[in-house]
């Protein structure tokens, strides 16, 4: 008897940010088709940054995302000064990681508590698991608020933060300002460990994969603003040989491209991939916190990036504690920037993934070419491949539970659709 | 359309007081003047007058909280243009603290550039 098709189809995606859907087409045992469509308009951000003043770029690429400004503002600002052959350095460089710590805190901890952990837990959303988990909402919006005291405090406001700029900050705070963040600091740091307890003991699927992992890696600490970019199978590169390395290509069900490995296939990037190449550098309550969750030195178990972000909340937790305790204020809120004619190159840790920018600009600073790549356009094939392997594997399970499994895979890599679609829906095709 | 909340992104004060008004049917409390009324009920020293620092605070609506002139820098006009607004006299301002055309131009073609005041104000620069 021949096997009909089976369909799996979500129509429109929840607990992500954007627009996007899922197909899956199944014949038996066979899983036919896997397609994440992506139908969230594009934006054209980088067609229209052309022939703006390079000084504005920042402030235009902070409105690509309202979850994580900071990763556009600074790597745009970042390749500016690779243009101009501007350094920044010093208490300038720690503020702009004081402040990126404070964006992975609201970022993540959205996405562990509000958005997967009710996929772990069996809730349509966090506003039911609040009937069973008062308590965890509340510390969790509690942490969020604090990374957003962060990101107002420096940026000005939490959203498109407007004191960040090519240079450095317009305004920088004296100590006694930051200082008084230490106590809510303290707080989360103290929270974060605890809710890590809560996460371990969460049932998580037995389920690896043989990922390429690319993350930012840097000598001296956990690479967030600056570093060489790297993965497990052979790629050690400065910023400016990521066109060499990566390539984008347009497939028709997305209006997000996808980036892939040139020569190979779908690449990784965000906590696992960070995580696994730079554990040695986490600070020492965030390695005691993965010991106690029971996490190796690498983790391929996407499932555990809820894990591997709680690690990171501690990381910021405790790293922004240790800033603010270092820090003295600097004479000058910025360096100074002169334009002058060439291509230049950005990069930083986006708490998705590595956020990569590209800008050509003339002697007056007039952009003539902008490229942006988001962490998300670069796990969209790693997604959809996790969703080929876990279906199969999973083919037995009744298709309501099935499609909750498959919507929790998307979801673990907190895809950002709206920034990548300058990006979800499921449809299970059972033929 | 009933109502336009200004602003990238929105002020969330804004948005409760928005929400809060058509819970209640009353008119939303939004004031449409400029941001340098905020700015000196803040007791702000002005970024333009004191500083030369290009500003678009007097033709920019109000909401946002004065922020970018609280840290030091000129407003750039995500609320959109306020009430009525003087844009030539600005531009003309802006032209006399050493801004060009071309970033004239680029000042009122933000993220309101279709806004009508800002956007004959930019075409006026355009030549």
């Amino acid at each position: 008897m021949k096997d009909k098709i089976k369909t799996i189809q979500v129509n429109t995606l929840a607990r992500v940010e954007g627009e996007g859907a899922l197909r899956v087409k199944v014949r038996g045992k066979k899983v036919l088709d896997v397609a994440l469509k992506i139908y969230e308009p594009p934006r054209f951000f980088e067609a229209f940054l052309r022939g703006r003043d390079f000084r504005e770029v920042p402030d235009i690429t902070a409105r690509i995302c309202g979850i994580c400004p900071i990763a556009y503002l600074l790597g745009a600002s970042q390749a500016m000064e690779d243009v101009c052959g501007v350094q920044v350095t010093g208490p300038i460089r720690a503020l702009r990681r004081l402040v990126y710590d404070g964006e992975w805190i609201e970022s993540h901890v959205l996405h562990m508590f509000m958005l997967h952990a009710p996929d772990f837990l069996g809730y349509e959303d966090a506003i039911q698991m609040t009937k069973d988990y008062p308590d965890v909402v509340k510390d969790a919006l509690r942490m969020k608020k604090i990374g957003n005291r962060i990101m107002t405090l420096l940026g000005g406001r939490e959203i498109h933060p407007i004191n960040l700029r090519v240079g450095g900050f317009y305004k920088v705070p004296a100590k006694r300002e930051l200082g008084t963040l230490t106590d809510d600091l303290k707080w989360g740091l103290d929270t974060a460990l605890k809710s890590m307890k809560i996460l371990t003991g969460l049932p998580y699927p037995d389920f690896e994969q043989d990922y390429e992992l690319v993350a930012m890696r840097h000598p001296d600490e956990y690479a967030i603003i600056e570093g060489r970019i790297v993965s497990n199978k052979g790629i050690d590169i400065a910023l400016r040989e990521y066109d060499n390395t990566f390539t984008e290509e347009h497939v028709e069900r997305s209006t997000a491209l996808h980036t892939t490995v040139k020569g190979r296939t779908a690449c990784l990037v965000g906590p696992l991939a960070r995580y696994s190449h730079n554990f040695e550098q986490l600070t020492p309550l965030a390695k005691q916190a993965a010991h106690a969750a029971g996490l190796g030195p690498t983790c391929r178990n996407p499932f555990k990036s809820i894990l591997v972000r709680g690690v990171e909340v501690v990381f910021a937790f405790e790293e922004a504690l240790a800033i603010i305790e270092n820090y003295e204020m600097p004479d000058e809120p910025a360096v100074t920037v002169q334009p002058r004619v060439g291509t230049g190159y950005g990069c930083t840790e986006a708490p998705r993934g590595i956020c990569y920018h590209r800008y050509t600009i003339d002697d007056r600073g007039t952009v003539l070419d902008a490229k942006i790549v988001s962490p998300t356009a670069m796990n969209l094939r790693s997604i959809e491949n996790d969703l080929w392997a876990f279906i199969s594997a999973n083919l037995h399970l009744p298709k309501e539970k099935l499609q909750w499994r498959c919507e929790q895979t998307i979801r673990n890599y907190d895809p950002c659709i709206s920034c990548s679609a300058h990006f979800l829906k499921l449809e299970l095709d059972e033929t | 359309m009933d109502f336009e909340l200004r602003g990238c992104p929105v002020n969330k004060a804004q948005l409760v007081e928005l929400v809060s008004a058509l819970l209640n049917s009353r008119k939303p409390n939004i004031p449409v003047h400029s941001v340098c009324v905020n700015c000196k009920q803040r007791g702000l020293v002005c970024v333009m007058v004191a500083k030369g620092t290009p500003c678009l605070g007097p033709v920019t609506q109000d909401g946002c909280g004065t922020i970018c002139p609280a840290y030091t820098r000129g407003c750039y006009g995500c609320f959109g243009p306020k009430e009525s607004p003087n844009t030539g006299s600005l531009a003309d301002q802006w032209g006399r603290l050493g801004v060009g055309r071309v970033d004239r131009l680029r000042a009122f073609r933000g993220f309101n550039a279709y806004a009508e005041a800002f956007r004959k104000e930019s075409e006026a620069h355009e030549r």
